[in-house]
């Protein structure tokens, strides 16, 4: 996907900057070539105000600007801020859900469901109902094509619980998704 | 990558592009987000502050509570003074003036039982005031002529400023006007009460006699005869307050 080179170019103009000065053109490319990025993943994670959980995030980000010893760790401080947010989104919405006056589940649109093929809306249905841990790490793994490690450093839990996790997000996913999607291995 | 893999990764890449910010409005929006005042902030200035002021409320209070409840700090040396008696000496009954007499017990000798007196004299051919002990057969009379115990009189010249409170004492002895075991003590008329410690920290609680000799309060104690008496504590009323010197008064 090309993010690494691309985080790695952006750290090293965001290490030039002058903290604290608001507007000034490295937090706008910052914000430029993550704010994307991060709704997207907010998205990914079930918010359904995926970019108004990116806009906090890049908020978050500027009240700490001036406090940031190492601007090459930002995109990472990014991650995990739009994850934390999404899982209290998601969680909310929850308990949203529950009450009489509840929503119906979000469906895909029209347009959305003619365009997508038959096996990706079952993925994406199987995505929906896998743990919120299990589906953070796919979409870390398999979308933002992360490592073990980063995606440890985004969720705060250790290479090995990540895959672990990861381990069981498959095994899920093929359980759910039957022989004729994701029977081999 | 497995089939599957592949198809998760299609999935999600698919689903990521159904989202498609504005990035000029969303900058815009950002821009308008960090002007925003600190909600975060906001709220801790309305719900710490009240509460960093109850705190301190509440911690002086505790403050004070426990200073008010906290023991007065015991003070083992209040009013207690080291006891030094000038010894009394031996002088001749028929040298002395009685000018005052107080009783103060009786006791058992080898063969008879004798009355142990206190009492105040001027001395022959001096004038110097005395604050003598005597013991005389029990029954008798102090006075010229009668029998004295062994030893008997003992006396001890009073000065003309005498130490307070305590101004003279005498403890007894074996051969003395009074027995071990008794002392008798001259004291300040203010004193209501005079304790008295052995070297052990033990307390022996004087009587007072109710009559003066030469201006002093007589105090008797009766303690353990081999008690070696060692501190003093005059207290001069309820609140225990020692009056001024009178030079100050």
């Amino acid at each position: 996907m090309g993010w690494g080179a691309r985080e790695r170019g952006v750290s090293a103009s965001v290490g030039e900057s002058v903290p604290g000065d608001l507007g000034t053109p490295t937090f706008h490319a910052l914000f430029r070539d993550y704010f994307g990025q991060m709704t997207r993943l907010a998205h990914l994670l079930g918010a359904d105000d995926a970019e108004n959980v990116a806009q906090e995030a890049f908020v978050k980000l500027h009240q700490r600007w001036d406090t940031l010893t190492d601007h090459t760790r930002v995109a990472g401080y990014l991650r995990a801020t739009v994850v934390n947010m999404s899982r209290s989104r998601t969680r909310h919405l929850r308990v949203v859900r529950r009450t009489p006056q509840e929503r119906p589940p979000d469906e895909l649109s029209a347009e959305v469901t003619a365009v997508a093929n038959w096996e990706h809306q079952r993925i994406r249905a199987v995505l929906g109902k896998l743990s919120r841990r299990q589906r953070e790490v796919l979409v870390l793994r398999y979308w933002l094509d992360l490592s073990t490690a980063g995606i440890a450093e985004t969720l705060g839990i250790s290479p090995g619980t990540v895959k672990a996790t990861t381990h069981h997000a498959m095994e899920n996913l093929r359980k759910h998704l039957g022989d004729d999607l994701g029977g081999e291995r | 990558m497995t089939d599957l893999e592949r198809k998760l990764a299609e999935t999600l890449r698919e689903q990521a592009g159904e989202v498609t910010p504005n990035l000029d409005a969303a900058w815009a929006e950002q821009q308008r987000r960090q002007r925003r005042p600190r909600m975060a902030r906001r709220r801790l200035t309305l719900v710490v502050a009240p509460l960093a002021a109850v705190l301190v409320v509440l911690t002086s209070v505790l403050l004070v509570s426990r200073m008010n409840i906290a023991p007065a700090p015991t003070q083992p040396a209040d009013g207690i003074e080291v006891l030094n008696l000038a010894s009394f000496a031996p002088q001749p009954f028929d040298s002395l003036r009685v000018v005052d007499v107080v009783e103060l017990a009786d006791f058992a000798g080898q063969t008879d039982t004798w009355s142990a007196f206190a009492f105040a004299a001027v001395k022959a051919g001096t004038g110097d005031q005395m604050l003598c002990v005597a013991a005389v057969p029990a029954g008798q009379r102090l006075e010229a002529g009668a029998p004295q115990y062994s030893g008997s009189p003992r006396c001890k010249s009073l000065p003309v400023t005498s130490p307070r409170p305590l101004s003279a004492g005498y403890v007894g002895e074996v051969g003395g006007p009074l027995p071990p075991g008794k002392a008798v003590f001259f004291v300040d008329p203010a004193v209501q009460s005079l304790q008295l410690f052995d070297n052990n920290g033990d307390l022996t609680q004087a009587r007072v006699l109710g009559e003066r000799l030469m201006e002093n309060a007589v105090f008797l104690a009766d303690m353990p005869p081999d008690t070696k008496l060692v501190r003093f504590r005059a207290k001069y009323g309820p609140f225990s307050s020692t009056p001024k010197p009178p030079a100050s008064r």
